[in-house]
């Protein structure tokens, strides 16, 4: 060796130390492959399958809500669109303008859309159908970037009729889907009434596909598929020719009908006038936020989630309360001059001249204001708490669909807390027509008649029957379930709904007068302070007829039996003929 | 026969069957014909440098050679095209090869040549300024392609010839120097305008070094040391800043993802992380050759240049993985070897150097695939696509070979 020779050898040592130095460097990226292949091996692994595994959802269709009559409310079509699963040659785009008119903007739009979302297949053109779908559909095998999905599609049949029974769907948003273990991005689920409700039946299981892509997003093939499975079938109870009937005679007015078989608690008819179609939301988020600005709130369902001063029909629970209470003579005869003084206070009747004599009979049958202040002062506000509450007009039962507005019923107490003041005795004649504190809701209203008419057994109402699973086995069926129970002395069932005979019979409710038929009423005439007075009509049947019991108003509408009589008579004589073309 | 050391030859032969396994499967056409070709050029030229003396190489031949290398180098610049910003190819259909890694070659030999001549007066002034100005002339031409990461093997070249000079001051100065002007060079890519920022930084800092050294440590003539250190930092930090601003972005985003490697993981670090997944996700045994997903699908780039290693082991795992660096260790093992064995110091050095260009590129190749080293751009000998590279590589082999057997006495 040269360096030993000459006695250079310390230069073995700068040998030694490259040699040293490649050493340690090599055992260095052997231990860092170590590191990464063999300790981090699954991490990676996983990371490398997220890369490109990708699995896309096949949408399961949603379940078909039917009307009692057996008429489709909510069904599911099947609508179809054309997707491409990678990266499209302006040549492809082209040919698929020629085949099927669509201009290349919208499938551009439609495409930056799915991009945005980070859909695997992405949407060029949705719903296409007739003619178009047949031409893409005969060539499609030509073009293998391009496939035809099924793409269900909710659909409505009765548009705007059912819309508070069924509700609409929307995309949920990500915190409450995560809740839903169900659901997957971009899926619809019921935003409100039955929909939201029994959403978990209705939607089915998605299916999917386990894809192989590229990193430029193209499917090089198909690893899995997973077929969808539908949704369950809604029976509800509604009666769709009742539900057409009523929302056709509320004419686009705002208002409120609500009917009940008494002795069951299934809710027949379940109207909130005006409605919205709620086929025509799709995933438009714009449609839905100009429906919730626009003034008459056909979004709210006005059954549950708005309140009303009962007025006049209150004086049921009056009557109820002064009779059971002894508090006064049904007999004794009370002046109506039209106006009622107590201290320096003038209540008026609505009727100006006056009444004349009245009777508790012709008092109710005439709703005869003076009578009635005369009555609740004579019962007082504790009994007439008391029997607002015990008669139902607080209760918050139903269960099918979501978001009722609880209700207080007012007492000296509560007024008190809630509004500083002491409880005045005007308050309580106030209270004894059904004005001032007490604001309720439709179905409220409609449950404490259902109480009367079932002399004191109220149960929960229900608008869904029965929910089969598309194998037929049964999944829920509804039971009648009592909610509230009670008494009244003998005799004063039956003398109130003799009162509430004499109504329609020969009082203010002789609207609904059907010949042949036995029907109680009570008309409402309610005070507010926003408008026009709100229009009630409440009534139920007896004999054959005992099956239904009907509340109906109308906001802003006006007289009671004016108004609201006309469309309470239009749903009677539906329910009648029903009723008759069964037998 | 008995030339071709088996230590070289069958390491080198099982790094270019898996090479070209990778590259059959990812090239085609014109593109696979050429690199096949210049495998068998470099074979070709393998035996002829096996069978010629090494020593007839550092003589006249080592100028004309360095020359010619300037040439091609010169010639690229003026009439070269480039691929991904980078003027480094010459030549025209078929034939097209990168005059860069010829001058790797000719470069170490005449590099050998000059420092065996002057080796007496090897800590002169002179020696030094023309050892440093003959590497540093390659490397200019190679940054101004740009190419940034043979730039780095030129300069790593010039860094062995200082050492093969055994003059440690000389090269502790450098690397102090090379430091600082890193650190610099990272810091203005970070923040390009804080020039003056820095400079008045330092003054102040020089500052409290004077008012140190004068009151508390007595020193009298402090000033001229402080100013003579604050001087050296302003031009470095000078140089530095100049340096920096030439960088284009993508040079910026390699460098400061080396240094903060979460900076950035969709863009410029996406690279990094798709390798380490390639990498990992072989496991031991790997996806079988052909099914590497994040080679094939799309996911690494590079997956037949800068990132072969990783598409390798994700398709042959860690067994295979673990073969490539064996026969990598073993080759570079027995270059180290044949340098302590050669007959003359021309040997040495250019055994040094042979194994020095090899490791150096393999080592940050492979290091950067595994996220230990910056993303540099270099290939990785013999396994990435690239015919000249490979042919040149296998020459150095051959001349290695010969010193070999040159020692042997064959």
């Amino acid at each position: 060796m040269w360096y030993k020779d000459r006695g250079w050898d310390y230069f073995v040592k700068y040998i030694r130390a490259i040699q040293v130095a490649f050493i340690a460097l090599f055992l260095l990226l052997f231990l860092r492959l170590f590191q990464v292949q063999i300790l981090k091996g699954f991490t990676f692994s996983e990371r490398s399958r997220d890369n490109y595994l990708k699995r896309f959802i096949v949408p399961p269709n949603r379940g078909r809500i039917i009307s009692s009559d057996g008429r489709t409310v909510a069904a599911t079509y099947i609508s179809y669109d054309l997707v491409s699963q990678g990266s499209l040659s302006a040549k492809i785009k082209n040919d698929v303008r020629a085949i099927t008119g669509v201009s290349l903007k919208s499938m551009e739009d439609s495409l930056t859309r799915s991009l945005k979302k980070g859909e695997i297949l992405k949407t060029l053109i949705r719903d296409l159908k007739g003619r178009p779908l047949i031409a893409m559909a005969s060539v499609i095998n030509e073009y293998p970037g391009l496939r035809i999905i099924k793409s269900p599609k909710r659909f409505y049949p009765h548009e705007h009729i059912f819309s508070h029974v069924t509700g609409y769907l929307s995309e949920t948003l990500p915190d409450r889907a995560r809740a839903m273990s169900y659901s997957y991005p971009g899926s619809l689920h019921g935003k409100s009434g039955l929909e939201k409700t029994f959403d978990s039946y209705l939607f089915g299981s998605p299916g999917g596909e386990i894809v192989e892509v590229t990193a430029a997003g193209d499917i090089i093939e198909v690893k899995g598929r997973v077929l969808p499975s539908t949704g369950d079938e809604l029976s509800i109870t509604v009666d769709s020719r009742l539900q057409k009937k009523a929302y056709e005679a509320f004419q686009g007015r705002p208002g409120a009908a609500v009917a009940m078989n008494p002795k069951t608690g299934a809710v027949l008819l379940f109207v909130s006038s005006p409605g919205f179609d709620p086929g025509a939301f799709g995933d438009d988020a714009a449609k839905v936020s100009f429906m919730m600005a626009s003034p008459e709130m056909p979004l709210v369902n006005r059954i549950i989630q708005m309140k009303y001063p009962p007025g006049s029909v209150f004086k049921i629970i009056t009557a109820a309360s002064a009779l059971n209470e002894s508090a006064i003579d049904i007999d004794k005869k009370i002046d109506c001059q039209g106006i009622f003084k107590y201290g320096r206070m003038d209540f008026s009747c609505w009727k100006e001249k006056g009444h004349g004599e009245m009777d508790f009979m012709n008092g109710f049958a005439q709703s005869c204001n003076v009578y009635f202040y005369n009555t609740a002062l004579e019962t007082g506000v504790k009994n007439l708490s008391k029997y607002a509450s015990m008669m139902g007009l607080d209760l918050n039962v139903l269960k099918d669909i979501q978001g009722e507005l609880p209700t207080v019923i007012p007492t000296p107490a509560w007024k008190k807390k809630a509004h500083k003041r002491a409880w005045l005795p005007g308050d309580t004649i106030n209270m004894g027509i059904g004005q001032g504190f007490l604001w309720l809701t439709p179905l409220q209203m409609a449950l404490a008649v259902a109480g009367v008419a079932n002399e004191g057994l109220i149960y929960r109402p229900y608008l869904v029957e029965r929910i089969v699973a598309p194998d037929g086995r049964i999944e829920y069926e509804a039971r009648p379930e009592q909610v509230k129970q009670y008494n009244l002395r003998e005799g004063v069932f039956k003398l109130l709904k003799e009162a509430m005979r004499k109504v329609v019979t020969d009082g203010t409710g002789r609207v609904i007068n059907i010949e042949g038929e036995e029907i109680y009423g009570k008309t409402g005439t309610a005070q507010n302070p926003s408008g026009d007075d709100h229009a009630w009509f409440v009534s139920f049947g007896g004999g054959e007829l005992d099956d239904f019991t009907l509340t109906v108003v109308l906001e802003h509408g006006g007289k009671g039996a004016a108004v609201a009589g006309p469309v309470s008579r239009a749903i009677w004589e539906e329910y009648i003929k029903i009723k008759n073309e069964k037998i | 026969m008995k030339r071709f050391d088996p230590l070289i030859l069958i390491p080198a032969l099982f790094l270019l069957v898996m090479g070209s396994l990778q590259n059959i499967s990812y090239v085609s056409g014109d593109m696979l014909y050429r690199h096949l070709f210049s495998i068998f050029l470099g074979f070709a030229g393998m035996v002829i440098f096996a069978f010629t003396k090494y020593k007839s190489f550092l003589r006249f031949r080592a100028i004309v050679f360095y020359v010619l290398g300037i040439i091609l180098l010169l010639l690229t610049l003026a009439a070269g095209y480039s691929v991904h910003g980078s003027r480094s190819w010459l030549g025209a259909g078929f034939i097209v090869f990168q005059p860069s890694e010829i001058a790797k070659f000719t470069t170490i030999i005449f590099l050998t040549y000059y420092l065996s001549r002057n080796y007496s007066s090897r800590n002169s002034f002179r020696t030094i300024l023309f050892l440093s100005a003959f590497a540093a002339l390659p490397l200019l031409l190679v940054l101004k392609q740009p190419d940034m990461g043979t730039g780095l093997v030129f300069i790593f070249i010039w860094f062995m010839f200082l050492y093969f000079s055994q003059n440690a001051g000389l090269l502790v100065f450098v690397s102090v120097i090379t430091a600082i002007v890193s650190a610099e060079i990272i810091f203005f890519c970070m923040r390009p305008d804080a020039f003056i920022w820095l400079a008045q930084m330092a003054a102040a800092a020089f500052a409290l070094v004077y008012v140190f050294m004068r009151v508390l440590m007595h020193i009298r003539k402090a000033h001229v040391a402080v100013l003579f250190f604050f001087g050296i930092f302003l031009l470095s930090a000078f140089f530095s800043h100049k340096v920096a601003a030439g960088f284009r972005p993508y040079q910026k985003d390699r460098i400061l993802n080396f240094v903060q490697p979460a900076r950035d993981t969709l863009h410029s670090g996406y690279h990094l992380s798709q390798s380490l997944i390639a990498i990992g996700s072989g496991k031991v045994r790997g996806k079988g050759y052909r099914r590497g997903t994040q080679a094939r699908l799309g996911f690494l780039p590079g997956k037949y240049t800068d990132f072969m290693f990783a598409s390798i082991a994700e398709e042959f795992g860690f067994v295979g993985s673990f073969l490539i660096l064996l026969a990598y260790f073993i080759l570079f093992s027995r270059i180290i070897k044949i340098a302590v064995m050669a007959l003359d110091q021309q040997g040495t050095f250019l055994a040094l150097s042979i194994f020095g260009v090899l490791f150096f590129q393999t080592f940050l190749n492979i290091g950067m695939t595994l996220g230990i080293m910056p993303i540099t751009g270099l290939p990785l000998p013999f396994l990435s696509y690239g015919g000249t590279a490979t042919a040149v590589y296998l020459m150095m082999l051959g001349m290695a070979m010969n010193i070999y057997a040159t020692a042997k006495g064959y």
